[in-house]
């Protein structure tokens, strides 16, 4: 290791490496920020420019925008009620309601911190035991996964809402809207209705936005505008101690921040999971152990550190199984990997052993860009919280043409704005009766995976369900999952008999 | 500051759509051609297809006269790309980076909108090596090993791969001319498949670019153990092709340019002549060097010969095994 340690330095000091990472950071700070505008495309976009600078270049610049990107989507969650990226669906919980209570600065500074120290932790995990760590993933087959996503499942619908069954109502409802398209056994269309376009499914990027973006706009016209003058998004503190989190609060979290790290890194390590399924896992995770459970939902600091923590840990542990085996963990590490081929570097076990100097600039790659994105997110800060100080009438709008055009540049095709529009109307109709819409999103999200892994497991053991239960790791889900929620349902019932007592 | 940026952005999106819109209106008279170019790119950007399609757009031009735009239709595994050219006026306006998965859809689906040969072929860009690998702790070293174990375990033995596209369809036209009987466990995508077979839950990975397994059997943590290309694969010179094996079959997914069917001889012609010299220009030939793709050129009625052969070896294995719906 430290053979390689100073001929990477050297690789990676430069002005150019440094220039690039900056770059790549604000680049995906703000394409994170504007829902409708995703980092799979903006990475994909960037990646003919890569093919004309030095490996070390090229991947430091997606790394930048990867976590720039992943922490981006927070501060449109936080200011705006409305996920930049599917990861910062968690934020939206706690991070809204913080803003409306005037908190937005302490919400968004949280956002930097837990990001920022995920990341770092995932970053030095990947360097140290990245490969010890893909043996473990390795072990995860079907049956694991099917266990897993079902514990995901269950976590989430049960968090995300005071009205569990609704929550769990709502998971039930995206995983059926998973089904819509060709099946990915028999390749059978489903519930296509004919329409030649649900052939490839729902497509995600606009049901996203419209999940989300779209129903809070309705939700917006309908709320009374009070001064037209000054009808602005959410009143920000005059406060110090309400625009900055102050150590007491940071040291009460910390535990939280390294809960959700390990979370991060551990789903990161999986393929085929992601950061939005970390970051619900780790706030599931962060209310079961909080002290204050009840505050979750309504603006609790916890809740912001544990999903933006979460979701930015997997940019680390992402790169695990991307760097060692050679598989991509979800859609912007596959594209990564195109980097690396181009560049004559074959992911996988003999990397290390042959291009050990342009990983470990890599990995110093990764270390600079943490520190860049902490000072290059508190200096963004100052400017996205000025947003809250425009008016709804102008920033809606406004926001409203990003989302369509969003929606539309993906695929190019008017039929994704339809399909946004109708997940628009949806999620609005579903806030009215009081419906989480984040369990929708994340059963559709699992809902494939968890019908691939269910089919697996049953071709493998020749239609028998008993492998969930006499496999260790998936016993250990399935234990998990049964614990959580009892002990939520404790905790409810405590908190009623508080209440009761109060 | 931030309503100032907001402002630009929406700017910068409404002329990238008006752009994109323009190119579908224009004047036709005059030679063709008269407009900018549009290829379809039935996958999201940054695939492989898309790379290779990014690529022939950035030279082209220079032959043609007139700008060639990618554009990103994505779904249903190349299918919504594919039934939108199929469908587009043929006036070699729209033209489709063409892929396996278009033209073997309609080949199980009776009700697929289009038909598999509502193209006409320009060229082949390049092909890919697919291949099968194991884990070396399985009962067999090689070929002959596994057809001797599974010949005495049929149906035991388990193969990852994408269902119904061409690796999945490739591997059973082998398995059925050697008479063999696999246990099918349908995965996303390639990277899946050598997951599954790393991890020991699958036996065998079936894949479509053998990019994917070259690491792990240079690491001796897979064995190759047939490709399906004509010749060996020169990254992996042990392992037999198929041919090799004695059940001959030769499938090799492709990357190309086409049309939709019935495009004026004249353009079409125009389009083949464009396509060729792409191909040999050194600009091209440097940068897919470059991004490390190789380049094995087919043109016309070449590119024809090789759909017929996949799409006739892949008809008769759908009809036989029942997938026909």
């Amino acid at each position: 290791m430290f053979s390689h340690f100073i001929p990477a330095v050297h690789l990676f000091f430069t002005i150019q490496n440094l220039l690039v990472v900056a770059i790549g950071l604000f680049v995906g700070v703000t394409i994170g920020a504007i829902p409708g505008l995703n980092v799979p495309m903006t990475v994909a976009l960037l990646l003919p420019i890569t093919f004309y600078m030095s490996p070390v270049a090229g991947i430091s610049l997606l790394i930048g925008v990867y976590k720039g990107g992943t922490y981006g989507g927070s501060i449109s969650a936080i200011l705006i009620n409305t996920p930049g990226a599917p990861a910062a669906a968690a934020t939206c919980m706690d991070g809204y309601p913080m803003a409306k209570q005037g908190k937005a600065g302490k919400a968004l500074r949280a956002s930097i911190y837990g990001s920022v120290i995920g990341e770092f932790i995932a970053d030095l995990v990947l360097i140290t035991i990245a490969s010890q760590i893909a043996m473990v993933a390795l072990k995860f087959g079907p049956t694991e996964k099917l266990s897993l996503v079902i514990f995901a499942l269950v976590t989430i619908g049960v968090v995300s809402s005071e009205h569990k069954l609704k929550g769990i109502a709502a998971g039930l409802l995206g995983i059926f809207f998973r089904t819509v398209g060709s099946d990915p056994i028999s390749g059978s269309s489903r519930f296509t209705l004919g329409v030649f376009s649900l052939i490839g499914g729902i497509p995600f990027l606009p049901h996203l936005i419209g999940l989300f973006a779209v129903s809070e706009f309705f939700v917006q016209i309908e709320s009374k505008v009070v001064d037209a003058q000054r009808d602005v998004v959410a009143p920000v503190s005059k406060n110090r101690e309400d625009n900055y989190v102050s150590w007491k609060e940071f040291k009460q979290n910390i535990v939280t921040i390294i809960r959700s790290t390990l979370i991060g890194i551990g789903i990161g390590a999986l393929p085929g999971s992601g950061s939005a399924i970390s970051a619900f896992v780790s706030y599931g995770a962060a209310k079961n152990a909080s002290k204050h459970p009840e505050k979750f939902g309504k603006g609790s600091l916890e809740g912001v550190f544990a999903a933006e923590t979460g979701n930015n840990a997997v940019c680390g542990g992402a790169l695990i199984p991307l760097l060692t085996l050679g598989i991509p963990g979800d859609a912007i590490t596959a594209i990564m990997l195109g980097v690396f081929l181009v560049h004559g570097l074959i992911p996988g076990p003999d990397l290390f052993v042959k291009s050990g100097d342009i990983i470990y600039a890599v990995f110093i790659g990764l270390i600079v860009a943490n520190i860049l994105h902490f000072f290059i997110a508190s200096l963004g800060l100052r400017l996205f919280i000025k947003l809250l100080s425009i008016s709804r009438a102008i920033l809606f709008p406004i926001v409203i043409i990003i989302c369509v055009a969003g929606a539309f540049t993906a695929n190019s095709s008017i039929f994704d704005v339809y399909v946004m529009i109708f997940f628009g109307v949806l999620g609005y109709v579903m806030k009215k009766f009081n419906f989480p819409v984040a369990p929708l999103m994340m059963g559709y999200i699992l809902g494939s995976l968890l019908e691939t892994s269910l089919v697996q497991t049953l071709v493998l053991s020749n239609g028998s369900v008993l492998p969930i239960f006499t496999r260790p790791i998936s016993l250990l889900f399935v234990v998990l999952t049964v614990f959580f929620v009892v002990w939520s349902l404790i905790i409810q019932k405590r908190g009623r008999a508080r209440k009761a007592k109060l | 500051m931030k309503k100032l940026f907001l402002v630009f952005i929406i700017l910068l999106a409404s002329a990238g759509l008006i752009l994109a819109e323009g190119t579908q209106e224009g004047a036709a008279a005059g030679e063709y051609p008269t407009k900018p170019i549009q290829i379809i790119v039935p996958w999201g950007a940054g695939g492989r297809t898309d790379i290779n399609a990014r690529m022939f757009a950035s030279v082209a031009p220079k032959y043609l006269g007139q700008p060639v735009v990618v554009v990103n239709k994505a779904g249903g595994g190349s299918v919504i790309g594919g039934d939108y050219v199929a469908k587009a006026k043929p006036d070699g306006y729209t033209l489709l980076a063409i892929t396996p998965g278009t033209n073997v859809f309609p080949v199980i689906f009776k009700k697929a909108p289009y038909g598999t040969y509502d193209f006409d072929p320009i060229g082949q860009i390049g092909s890919s090596t697919m291949a099968i690998a194991s884990k070396p702790d399985r009962p067999w070293k090689n070929v002959q090993e596994l057809i001797a174990y599974t010949k005495a375990n049929p149906g035991k033995v388990t193969y990852a791969c994408v269902a119904l596209k061409a690796p999945q369809l490739g591997f059973l036209r082998w398995a059925d001319k050697a008479g063999l009987k696999f246990k099918h466990v349908p995965v996303g995508n390639d990277a899946e498949a050598v997951e599954a077979a790393l991890g020991g839950h699958v036996d065998i990975a079936m894949t479509s670019s053998v990019a994917t397994i070259i690491s792990h059997v240079n690491a001796n943590k897979l064995n190759a153990l047939i490709v399906f290309s004509e010749k060996r694969d020169a990254n992996l010179s042990d392992t037999p092709t198929a041919v090799e094996t004695g059940y001959a079959v030769v499938a090799s997914p492709f990357t190309g340019l086409a049309g939709p069917k019935g495009m004026p001889k004249e353009v079409l012609n125009k389009l083949r002549t464009v396509f060729r010299q792409v191909i040999e220009d050194p600009d091209f030939l440097k940068v897919m060097k470059r991004i490390g793709e190789s380049i094995s050129p087919k043109f016309g009625d070449e590119f024809y010969a090789v759909w017929k052969n996949d799409f006739e070896g892949y008809s008769d294995i759908v009809r036989k095994m029942g997938f026909v719906k």
